[in-house]
């Protein structure tokens, strides 16, 4: 039986990340002129909360690093951060009053103001 | 004057004095990614902090609230030396581990084999110079060898007063006696805690702690409020935007000793507690105390009671 994270109907072995972020990620790798990149998703201590997401476009995956393929874009994500990503989404808002990338993360109890960095 | 050992007292004010640790924090923090931790996870802006210099910082709780203040010392490339006046390193190190998750960043507590001695007053420098044959400027970190012992001196002017933390391994030979030939005096924990609460130093466990934000606690200068983003800064940001700070460190006279962690009151409302009484009295009878106060209680001259005795906020 598959175990799915409670708010976002997400496996819990696994990230997502919406149709509007992949193809973000893919304006920005185009935008570098990369043709082989995947996005590497990985926490950091710091930030008000704590602990704060890390976001790169990076040209292939680093040997610890878990991979997950969605939406045709290859995620990348450190064995140590996946415990505190597991379950996330990851969706992007854009416009005036848009985020940018937003984590919808089940492992967080609490998200700073600006939302870049969580407690769990 | 106070009814302490006057050669001591003037020896903060007017000479060199020796503080001995007896239980020193000492912690060493190897790695690539030691400093920018740092910098993430405490309040103050420690990139700029090159090999050979060091700054004060506070590490926050996400509440907000001082989990331990310590100096930043970048003894050399990716090797810090953190030094604080807690008595309990696990507590600092437990802060600072729990939000290491892949960076190049390994802390090693040396405070068991190492010694920390503190020299405070103006004429400290010279003393240093003279002893030693060592220059040490303004918030710089020199390193040298004494009888086959490495030996790290940091500057500190964090504290208004110029403070100079050694640290040696432990047992120290020989230095603090060359130091003593050189002028400076041997000081001992009550003219020590005196002089503090003469200069309104915050100490840990007293004014600050887990029942105070750095701010009330008397830290707002190791705050860096355009620094960006750390553990507890939404918290402190919102505190002083506000004004939402309720309580300042006070410095109280009062014909008898008060005893720390006493309540003060005025009339049937609660003014604050006492964090660092002194047991020296001034030679006309009066004691001195630092106390967080509440705003409403914190002007010149207010008087408050703790246990049956009277105190005036200076």
């Amino acid at each position: 039986m598959t175990t799915m994270s409670p708010q976002h109907s997400v496996p819990i072995n696994t990230i997502q990340i919406t149709e509007k972020a992949a193809s973000k990620v893919r304006q920005f790798a185009a935008d570098k002129g990369m043709v082989k990149f995947g996005l590497k998703v990985a926490v950091k201590g710091g930030g008000c909360s704590g602990l704060t997401y890390v976001l790169e476009i990076v040209d292939g995956p680093e040997a610890d690093d878990k991979l997950i393929e969605h939406h045709g874009v290859e995620v990348y994500v450190p064995k140590k951060a996946f415990v505190f990503l597991a379950g996330t989404v990851l969706d992007f808002s854009d416009g005036l009053n848009g985020k940018g990338f937003e984590f919808a993360n089940p492992n967080a109890a609490k998200t700073c103001g600006c939302g870049t960095s969580f407690s769990v | 004057m106070f009814d302490g050992n006057h050669n001591q007292l003037n020896a903060f004010e007017k000479g060199c004095a020796i503080v001995r640790w007896v239980k020193p924090t000492i912690i060493k923090m190897v790695g690539r990614d030691a400093l920018d931790l740092l910098h993430r996870l405490t309040t103050k802006e420690l990139l700029t902090v090159t090999p050979g210099t060091a700054r004060r910082t506070v590490l926050t709780s996400n509440r907000g609230r001082v989990i331990d203040v310590f100096l930043v010392a970048h003894v050399s490339e990716n090797t810090l030396l953190l030094i604080s006046d807690s008595k309990d390193p696990t507590r600092t190190i437990s802060g600072i581990d729990y939000f290491t998750i892949a960076e190049d960043s390994e802390l090693k507590d040396l405070s068991e084999s190492y010694a920390r001695v503190s020299l405070i007053g103006p004429k400290t420098r010279e003393v240093v110079a003279s002893g030693l044959g060592i220059n040490i400027d303004s918030d710089k970190v020199l390193n040298m060898d004494y009888h086959d012992s490495e030996v790290t001196f940091s500057s500190d002017t964090s504290r208004g007063v110029t403070w100079v933390d050694v640290v040696i391994r432990s047992p120290e030979v020989g230095l603090v006696s060359a130091l003593l030939s050189a002028g400076a005096v041997e000081t001992n924990s009550d003219n020590f805690e005196l002089f503090r609460i003469l200069h309104e130093i915050p100490g840990w466990d007293c004014e600050y702690g887990d029942h105070a934000n750095p701010i009330e606690a008397g830290l707002y200068s190791l705050i860096d409020f355009d620094k960006g983003c750390y553990v507890g800064q939404e918290v402190i940001a919102r505190l002083d935007t506000y004004e939402k700070v309720q309580r300042s460190v006070k410095v109280l006279e009062s014909k008898s000793p008060l005893a720390k962690g006493a309540k003060l009151t005025s009339g049937s409302k609660l003014a604050g507690f006492v964090t660092s009484p002194s047991s020296l009295a001034s030679l006309d009878g009066r004691y001195l105390s630092l106390a967080l106060v509440r705003k409403a209680f914190c002007k010149t001259a207010s008087v408050v009671d703790s246990q049956g005795i009277s105190a005036v906020v200076r």
